[in-house]
């Protein structure tokens, strides 16, 4: 049964064609999924299907009829709901009240069935801020199943989740599309499209390029479908051996719960030798930023820690100084001046150096451009020229420029936190291939990363965090049940893989 | 090239909202009962129409500029500094203070390091409030306004008052000290030269060293700054003393080349003009000097407005203010967007 159809549908940014052409049909009691690099233009996608964002040509159809999505309210009032990645909802509120939110005539027995069938039943009157994110999420979908929705579009559902979470949200939407509810399931996970979806429609640069019954299709059709022509060669993984010498020794690290940071760090203990790749696996939000901030000496720490046998200095200058460099999570919060030139952000934390003078005093700009010039070239960042400010680059490409400032700068130890967060395949490759060549040359890396493919393709070893402890040193042969359960918080797997005092 | 023509488009905004001030203040004088064009005219016959005329806009620029230029630097390093009113009288309080006891021309050099540092040392008082007590520089820069004036106020009445006693101002600085005045009868003197010369050093400055490059990083974003080890607070410092040390000098130079003593009225409010040529110039060093001359000659038009034509000083102000205010609302929308 054919429920609504999106017709050559086209959307542009400034000079981004998001959107260009795209057709699909969506049905109900089917789950269709969306599957594209970060920039193929799936969140435009959604957006317009939810009303937010308004096409420049194109039309949808329900039911044969055409629907003018103005807002989102007339998306809800034709029964489309949306998930959005990060959760539209108000923390001290409870359950009741979240879903309730605006409803002049709240209809009690219908939210309590409802809730009862998504499990929620019992948290009814539970602030939605105390719920874990996984239930967090169900509150999110019950919103919308309150609403009648027929058709349910979820944004990268399990970017927050772990991996028990995840099965549990699949079981959850086969039962939906059981029922009859449309589905529409936007990831760049091709596993997760492959497990879940009936039909898979890959988008690349705001196109539809293929459309595919999951049944039919493989693993390696859907990557090639999604990267295009272009499949970069560095795919291949070049396995570096770590050295003997420890690099970096932390031991009983600790953080106290602060406003801002009420998880705190508690006794964390690791060591990282030369040229190691270490991976601090998790899900989001538990802990990580906190931890790179200590390491890298921008959070005041309890707890101590040695860089090559020597007590680390405290401070942010001080840990630079002897080494210790750092890329944020955040490169627009946090990595990058954005009104600045490319040429400018390509030596911050080292803009200092003798290297960059002329006359004693001023900046040698030519030294500058050159510079930038080499990071552009050996980074294939996409840029005009040096001058331009970073703003105006995307944002694989400043993520690639925040990368090669860093490595450039010839770390000893480099503490990166989700260093291919919103970039696209060939960028990943390109940042994966330049830090396993710094590793070579004699860098210590510290991966954290909430994807778990991403430490499993670089790491030597890794430990798992999880409300701010860590766990012991693990490698890959641990088993995946295992690792879910730890990256869960799972009593009895933690007493296994815990550090013991 | 995109930049360019965005660079230009800003330029272009920003003299169309100059126009369209202008436009709601020939308005507002029809209302009252004036004619527009000629009082338009007025306007501009008194700011540019003569050598003396343009002499005079020039005089205003001067202090405008200098303040203009303390702003823009403060801006920059992410401090909103709009105590330049305050910087500017301490500065002149110093210029008096050692200018009436110097006699050799030398000491011009003297009095005027004396004026930057004294700009300095009361922009820095909001410095360390702001960095070891947490307050907001906008408060406190401009609580201090109010406290520099009054303690100008206090000292021209007080232990500061001229020997005869005859009016609340202080004695006249040393005749050898006083710039060199270009266009008798004009006050046209020397400093507008230091403005200019001023403002390419801090142009040189704020791009091409490493510490502008470190204020600009910490202005665009703070957390940036932190990330790659820049230090914060010595930042702010920086920034409230290099804007604190140019509207200190600004107070100097008038001293030595306008009004040669200090009184109540010593200023117009220059400090707070300064803030819209620092908006107007969008924060650039070279920008402050046509933004300047253009609140300079506004400054003169107005008051030459009420002269020849009878208006009033105040709807003459209403005048000044409107286009300060369209030139902030020009600002404002491209600092949000």
């Amino acid at each position: 049964m054919v429920a609504f159809v999106v017709r050559d549908v086209a959307k542009r940014y400034g000079s981004v064609q998001a959107l260009d052409g795209v057709s699909l049909t969506l049905q109900h009691g089917r789950i269709h999924g969306i599957l594209g690099e970060n920039g193929a233009g799936k969140t435009t996608l959604l957006n317009i299907l939810f009303g937010a964002t308004q096409p420049d040509r194109g039309v949808i159809e329900q039911d044969g009829r055409p629907l003018r999505l103005n807002s989102p309210r007339v998306a809800i009032q034709a029964g489309i709901g949306l998930v959005h990645q990060h959760f539209h909802l108000v923390g001290s509120f409870t359950v009741r009240e979240n879903v309730l939110l605006g409803e002049r005539t709240p209809d009690h027995a219908r939210l309590d069935t409802l809730s009862a069938r998504l499990g929620l039943r019992g948290v009814l009157d539970v602030p939605t801020g105390r719920l874990p994110v996984g239930l967090q999420q169900r509150v999110e979908i019950l919103k919308t199943l309150y609403r009648q929705v027929t058709l349910l579009l979820l944004d990268e559902p399990t970017a927050v989740l772990t991996p028990p979470e995840v099965e549990t949200l699949f079981d959850l939407l086969r039962e939906l599309r059981t029922a009859g509810t449309g589905i529409v399931f936007i990831t760049h996970k091709i596993h997760e499209a492959l497990e879940l979806c009936d039909t898979i429609t890959v988008l690349r640069q705001g196109r539809v390029v293929a459309e595919y019954t999951s049944s039919q299709v493989t693993a390696e059709t859907l990557a090639a479908a999604m990267v295009g022509e272009y499949l970069p060669a560095t795919m291949t993984q070049a396995v570096t051996v770590p050295g003997e010498t420890v690099r970096l020794r932390v031991e009983n690290l600790t953080v106290p719960p602060t406003g801002d940071n009420p998880m705190g760090l508690h006794q964390i203990s690791f060591e990282v030798r030369q040229g190691e790749i270490f991976g601090i696996a998790g899900v989001d939000g538990n802990g990580q930023t906190e931890l790179a901030e200590a390491l890298v000496g921008l959070r005041p720490m309890q707890g101590r820690m040695w860089l090559d046998g020597q007590p680390a200095p405290a401070g942010r200058r001080a840990r630079m100084a002897a080494g210790l460099r750092y890329i944020p999570p955040d490169r627009r919060r946090a990595g990058l001046a954005l009104e600045l030139s490319l040429a400018e952000n390509a030596i911050l934390g080292d803009e200092l150096a003798p290297a960059w003078r002329r006359w004693g005093v001023l900046l040698n700009m030519d030294a500058i451009r050159q510079h930038a010039r080499t990071l552009i070239h050996n980074f294939d960042i996409r840029a005009p020229q040096e001058g331009v400010p970073v703003a105006t680059l995307s944002g694989g490409n400043q993520q690639k420029l925040l990368v090669a400032r860093e490595i450039a700068q010839k770390p000893r130890v480099l503490v990166a936190v989700n260093p291919t967060w919103g970039v696209d395949v060939a960028a990943v490759a390109t940042i994966h291939q330049a830090l396993r060549m710094a590793c070579q040359q004699g860098l210590s890396l510290i991966l954290v990363s909430n994807e778990l493919d991403e430490i499993q393709a670089l790491c030597h070893r890794f430990a798992v965090l999880h409300k701010g402890r860590l766990s012991t040193s693990l490698t890959f042969d641990i088993p995946p049940a295992d690792l879910g359960r730890l990256m869960a918080g799972d009593g009895p797997t933690w007493e296994r893989y815990g550090r013991r005092d | 090239m995109a930049a360019a023509t965005e660079k230009w488009h800003s330029v272009w905004g920003t003299f169309l909202a100059l126009l369209a001030a202008l436009a709601a203040g020939m308005i507002i004088l029809r209302i009252a009962g004036y004619a527009p064009m000629p009082a338009l005219q007025v306007m501009f016959q008194s700011a540019f129409g003569s050598p003396f005329a343009i002499a005079d806009t020039l005089v205003k620029a001067t202090p405008l500029a200098l303040c203009g230029l303390g702003v823009a630097l403060s801006f920059r390093g992410g401090q909103f500094n709009i105590g330049a009113e305050g910087q500017m009288l301490l500065g002149a309080l110093a210029a008096v203070f050692l200018g009436v006891r110097f006699q050799t021309p030398w000491a011009t050099g003297l009095v005027l390091l004396a004026a930057i540092l004294a700009g300095s040392a009361w922009a820095l008082v909001a410095a360390w409030l702001k960095t070891a007590r947490g307050v907001n520089e906008v408060i406190s820069t401009l609580m201090l306004n109010f406290v520099a004036f009054w303690l100008v106020s206090w000292l021209v009445h007080g232990p500061l008052q001229e020997a005869s006693k005859g009016y609340p101002q202080t004695e006249l600085v040393s005749e050898a000290l006083w710039l060199t005045r270009w266009l008798p009868p004009t006050r046209l003197h020397s400093g507008i030269l230091g403005a200019l010369v001023l403002a390419v050093v801090s142009y040189v400055w704020l791009f091409y060293t490493p510490t502008g490059l470190r204020l600009r990083v910490t202005g665009s974003n703070p957390v940036v700054a932190a990330t790659v080890g820049i230090p914060l607070h010595q930042m702010t410092w920086l920034a409230l003393a290099v804007g604190g040390g140019c509207a200190g000098l600004a107070g100097g130079v008038e001293v030595l080349g306008v009004s040669h003593r200090l009184y109540e009225q010593f200023s117009p409010g220059y400090g707070y003009m300064a803030v819209a040529v620092a908006l107007l110039a969008r924060q650039h060093p070279l920008g402050v000097i046509p933004a300047a001359l253009v609140f300079g000659a506004l400054e003169v038009g107005a008051a030459g407005l009420q002269r020849a034509v009878g208006v009033s000083a105040g709807l003459a102000g209403v005048i000044e203010a409107l286009v300060m205010l369209a030139v902030i609302l020009v600002g404002r929308r491209d600092a949000v967007s």
